[in-house]
């Protein structure tokens, strides 16, 4: 498997690969020809690794993983959030069971996709590990023999050195060295061949870590994924709203809610606290560009940490983009809103509740949702609904909306409810939700009496039948916070930049092979030259290989200059094919 | 941070004025192309040509010591198997060679006024088109790609940039009219389909990696556009090149403008890798900025789902095309998949679905 | 490794009759094959999305024998009424913290047997709350409506729950630690504490102060 395409069957690199095998004498194996496999289960096995480890087969599985995570953007998904999900299986009753089981809820843990991405991963290994061997092996080798038909390989050159009257033709070995030398000292490693004989040659490579990047890249990848599993097993995550003035202890009775890793021990959670002491939010403020007014330009908690049980406190700033750490435990401001103050005094005359009521905004003007339950009013539990407008200004339909996100005319219009809330069976409740079934109305939108209204003018309401009064006593602001423990963090930071930087070489790194032959013969007027024929060969795309030729024979030819270079005639402007052509039309060569 | 409304009407004055002066370009490229595709329509100029062709290749294969008589099978199954010399191939490849555009892409002497007035106009039209983003993010008082229309009309100002550059050293201008036909269709979807006005950015967007996610985003996006229109010419001139290799009349005169498939093929996949390395940076950077603002760096967000699906689609293309029985056509395909997946990820993912990318701040 | 740190059976102390009747209780059963299940109910819980606002417990049952308990607990905290206790104060006596707030419905339940227990060990173990979440209005309405004999601590701020956690962390609302009379945490009952567990381990460490 390789990020940019391994040599070996790109279409236009069959030449190349014909090329390659020319010294050998044979040519036109077919690569990765399947061997048939021998009965029993070793056979079987080895087989099946064969099969696993194929470029087609980790194809198949690349393609079938991109289709497997469709699913996960259609469906809601339990990581993103739970509550879609159970709404989703309430209002599909018959369909929505069957998704569960077929894990399409939970896409990205589910046991089919972890098979595609743990036998993709298993394929790549199998792929990677034999050719960083391999690579290993040719880095310690010297640049492979050099090929009879040098005029085979994609870009070919010949020069003849000699011919200016005082010098004579070099000797070929010196020629040889000479080009050895130039290339060496443009970034080739090089092997001088068959010095004393009259056909002596180089073979320089260059490019080694192209295929290195490559093996880094699929190793790197596996490092992600291992640094993901790290974080899953070992990592929390969970989520607390915090009302100004209050504080969060970092232990499990401290979160609204909780996601463990698997392997993850709540023990373990480090004790620290983050004190909200104040929230402001700022919102676009001119009044020449109406289209944008009140569209949010800041969010900003000021919060105290203590590090430790009896650690001394320290002022930080919490904004979004910017997360407080304590100790590699991050907390991430995501989410804020208005916590309206409200006291409710009981039929019986007494103070049943009185605090901050934390509301959930669901628009960009912040009209949010209230529920409020009072168990502890008596003679009867009360409970209330409603919403907060942070500026309620009169549409013109008549009905209080919110006018703007800001905080300028705060009103609360509720319901009120009486009865059991259900609380004292001690079966959990959604604190956002207020099951009014069981429940006898007080007041309404929809009742003779009207919604309760409560805001500045008019801060308190009595309740109907005597069951009580609630009032209005100011606006506190609150904040979302997810608090998340990831070990696998910086292992997947690491892992990242080694694959970035894998990908990059694998992809801008050019493998190129050159060879170098000089032949003494004569030149067309019967004196002695040194032939200097060059051929290279590229192992991957190259498209500037031709240019890597012409400034090869730039440089010899600048080099040899003194002594007289002749381009020979032929292949520098006409292209690789037409070459070939020409050659094909003349019939078997002989060489 | 104050936003400059009267800045923000003129660029929505650019942008339309850009709009269409590149539908003006677009018209002169289509010019261009037409007459091609009359005069190769001409049956008998054409069935002069596949004579001579044929002879030759079959010349060719002989003297190749192949006796097998040759058929016009599709070039592309011969390359790579072993039963087809490299005499069939070349001579295939050189009959195809005059039938289709310099494989170097290099520009000839050929006389093509409808081109180069509509390299004029679309060198104009990018004028306009600058002018109307760097006027907005002027206005705006930041970068030009906080929201969908801002990100359309800078991708397709990037499109039209990459492919303007390219001109210089190549001549490109066959993929003309597909790439001023999409910055058109950009632009008028942006303009129509996501009018947005400048405005501040929330809180959530407030980030150098808004600079940096989101630029190397539009980047690939950009490339990830050009090749699309390559594959899509690809597939067309690969079918064109095995009806010539039959003796048939090709049809399609416009593609004798285009180089052959393999060239096309082989300037994408480059393309191509270069996309893919920047969408490897994209997803890397995105990670990195969410697990700076919603504390994970890779939650399985729609748009993260999509980002991956796209990411792993190109790597399938990067590989396919180290694979046997993967090149070519099909490798084109996967290139296409590809795009639609960067369209979706777009248009629907920010449109239908309900994410953490919605745009809508906190 | 959870099932040992979770419950740690009080062998050492208890006769091998109350272990017997302990195990008799059948809810201690029930805690002991919840050992390792308690990550299932965390991961359940936390997807159930039921927006219930708090972490809920199973019951489990941690009883640490005397050689085996930790270092005295140090904390300071401050009433409803506003008068100030440190854990100092608290010694000689073995003592009942009950981690609640108003609104939790398996906080209600259990209130009414801690009143009653409070009452017949009146003298021999100090009950106390600490409040996690509640104005002080809201968490005496709560006292009145179950007739709640002892105070709780105002713990907004975190104060107690804080020093408490760097020793036997609370892990569930309601939470219920057994402090033995040198101020060691003895027990922890994680969410709703079965009344007869609870009195045994009540009876247990003021047996041993006697």
């Amino acid at each position: 498997m390789s990020a940019t395409g391994d040599a070996e069957n790109t279409p236009e690199d069959t030449t190349s690969r014909n090329a390659r095998s020319a010294p050998s004498g044979g040519s036109g194996q077919g690569p990765g020809d399947v061997e048939v496999p021998v009965l029993g289960p070793v056979g079987m096995a080895r087989w099946a690794w064969t099969q696993l480890t194929k470029m087609n087969t980790a194809l198949f599985l690349l393609l079938l993983l991109a289709v497997a995570a469709v699913p996960g953007s259609i469906f809601p998904q339990r990581i993103q959030d739970p509550a879609r999900v159970s709404d989703y299986i309430d209002n599909n009753p018959t369909l929505g069971p069957w998704l569960d089981r077929l894990q399409l809820f939970d896409v990205f843990s589910s046991a089919w996709f972890s098979a595609i991405y743990i036998l993709l991963f298993v394929s790549l290994v199998g792929c990677v590990l034999p050719r960083a061997g391999k690579h290993w092996r040719a880095w310690r080798a010297e640049p492979p023999r050099t090929p009879r038909r040098l005029e085979r390989l994609p870009e070919h050159r010949s020069l003849t050195l000699g011919g200016c009257d005082s010098a004579a033709a070099p000797a070929p070995d010196e020629v040889v060295a000479e080009a050895a030398r130039l290339l060496k000292r443009r970034g080739y490693r090089v092997a001088v061949r068959e010095t004393g004989t009259a056909a002596p040659s180089v073979a320089a490579e260059r490019g080694m870590w192209k295929e290195v990047g490559n093996v880094v890249f699929h190793l790197a990848l596996l490092g992600v994924l291992i640094s993901v599993a790290v974080g899953s097993l070992f990592g929390y995550k969970g989520q607390k709203i915090l009302v100004e003035d209050e504080s969060f202890v970092n232990t499990l009775i401290g979160y609204d809610s909780f996601t463990p890793g698997t392997n993850y021990n709540p023990d373990w959670l480090p004790p620290f606290s983050l004190r909200l002491d104040d929230f402001s939010s700022e919102f676009y403020r001119d009044t020449t560009n109406p289209r944008n007014y009140g569209a949010p330009i800041d969010f900003t908690a000021e919060v105290t940490i203590e590090d430790a049980p009896g650690a001394a406190p320290r002022q930080e700033t919490l904004k979004v983009n910017a997360p407080v750490n304590v100790d590699g435990v991050k907390s991430y401001l995501v989410g804020n809103g208005y916590a309206p103050v409200i006291r409710v005094t009981d039929g019986n005359g007494e103070v049943a509740f009185e605090g901050p009521v934390v509301t959930i905004p669901v628009d960009g003007v912040y009209t949010s949702n209230l529920t409020l339950k009072v168990p502890d009013a008596r003679p009867d539990q009360l409970g209330f609904t409603g919403l907060l407008l942070p500026t309620a200004v009169t549409g013109p339909d008549g009905m209080p909306r919110s006018g703007d996100p800001g905080l300028a005319n705060p009103r609360l219009i509720l319901s009120s409810y009486y009865g059991d809330l259900g609380l004292d069976t001690g079966k959990p409740q959604n604190v956002y939700v207020l099951d009014v079934a069981p429940l006898t109305e007080l007041n309404s939108m929809m009742s003779d009496n009207g919604a309760i209204t409560l805001d500045a003018a008019n801060p308190v309401h009595e309740l109907p039948e005597g069951k009580g009064t609630i009032e209005f006593l100011d606006v506190k602001r609150y904040v979302g916070l997810d608090i998340v423990y990831d070990p696998g963090r910086t292992g997947a930071f690491i892992s990242f930049v080694a694959a970035f930087a894998g990908l990059l070489m694998s992809m801008f790194i050019s493998r190129r092979r050159v060879w170098v032959r000089a032949t003494t013969d004569l030149d067309d007027q019967g004196r002695p030259a040194t032939v200097v024929e060059y051929g290279l060969l590229a192992r991957g795309e190259d498209p500037r290989l031709r240019t890597e030729a012409e400034s090869l024979g730039e440089l010899f030819t600048t080099h040899w200059k003194a002594i007289g270079v002749r381009d020979d005639a032929g292949d520098r402007t006409e292209s690789a094919p037409e070459k070939t052509t020409d050659r094909a039309r003349r019939g078997p060569t002989t060489n | 941070m104050p936003v400059n409304e009267t800045l923000g009407t003129w660029s929505e004055l650019f942008m339309l004025l850009a709009a269409m002066t590149y539908l003006v370009s677009f018209i002169a490229f289509a010019w261009d192309m037409a007459p091609h595709a009359k005069t190769l329509h001409a049956p008998g100029q054409t069935g002069r040509h596949t004579e001579a062709d044929r002879a030759l290749i079959g010349a060719a294969s002989a003297g190749a010591g192949n006796a097998r008589p040759l058929e016009a099978t599709d070039p592309r199954a011969g390359l790579g198997a072993g039963d087809r010399g490299r005499g069939y191939r070349a001579a295939a490849r050189s009959v195809l060679a005059e039938h289709v555009a310099d494989a170097q892409m290099r520009y000839t002497g050929e006389r093509r006024p409808a081109a180069r007035v509509a390299v004029t106009v679309m060198v104009l039209g990018f004028a306009l088109h600058t002018a109307a983003v760097v006027t907005r993010a002027i206005a705006a008082a930041r970068v030009p790609w906080g929201n969908m229309y801002e990100f359309s009309t800078t991708g397709a100002l990037v499109v039209a940039g990459v492919y303007l550059v390219s001109l210089w050293r190549r001549d490109l201008r066959f993929v003309g009219v597909l790439v001023s036909g999409l910055v058109v269709i950009m632009l008028t979807a942006a303009t129509i389909g996501f009018p947005t006005p400048v405005g501040p950015l929330v809180p959530a967007l407030q980030s150098w990696w808004l600079v940096i996610h989101v630029s190397i985003a539009v980047a690939a996006s950009g490339i990830f556009t050009i090749t699309f229109a390559m594959a899509v010419l690809q597939l067309l001139q690969a079918r064109r090149e095995r009806t010539i290799l039959a003796g048939e009349a090709p049809g399609m005169g416009f593609l004798a403008m285009v180089p052959s498939s393999q060239a096309l093929e082989n300037l994408s996949f480059r393309l191509n890798a270069v996309g893919f390395a920047f969408w490897t940076f994209t997803l890397a950077a995105g990670a990195i900025w969410a697990e700076q603002a919603w504390g994970r760096y890779w939650g399985w967000d729609v748009k993260e789902v999509w980002t991956f699906v796209i990411w792993v689609v190109y790597a399938a293309y990067m590989h396919a095309r180290a694979t046997r029985g993967w090149t070519g056509t099909r490798s084109a395909w996967l290139s296409i998949a590809g795009y639609l997946c960067v369209i979706f990820n777009f248009v629907v993912v920010n449109t239908v679905f309900t994410g953490l990318h919605s745009y809508s701040g906190l | 490794m959870f099932a040992t740190s979770r419950l740690i059976l009080p062998t050492a102390t208890l006769s091998r009759r109350r272990v017997l009747s302990l195990t008799a209780l059948g809810a201690l059963g029930a805690s002991l094959t919840g050992c390792g299940a308690e990550e299932d109910s965390l991961a359940q819980q936390a997807n159930a999305g039921d927006g219930k606002g708090y972490i809920g417990g199973d019951g489990t049952v941690s009883a640490y024998a005397p050689d085996q308990r930790g270092e005295p607990v140090q904390f300071t905290g401050t009433f409803f009424d506003a008068t100030q206790a440190s854990a100092a104060d608290l010694r000689g006596t073995p003592v009942l913290l009950n981690f609640w707030y108003a609104g939790c419905a398996p906080c209600r339940v259990e209130a009414p047997d801690l009143k009653e227990l409070a009452q017949r060990f009146a003298g021999q173990v100090t009950f106390y709350g600490v409040n996690l979440r509640d104005e002080r209005a809201t968490a005496q309405a709560f006292e009145r409506t179950f007739e709640i004999p002892y105070p709780s601590f105002e713990d907004k701020d975190g104060d107690v729950l804080m020093a408490l956690s760097a020793y036997v962390p609370p892990q569930a609302v309601p939470t219920t630690l057994v402090l033995d009379a040198q101020g060691r945490v003895a027990a922890r009952i994680l969410g709703l504490a079965d009344r007869s567990i609870l009195e045994t381990l009540l009876a247990d460490v003021a047996a041993e102060t006697a």
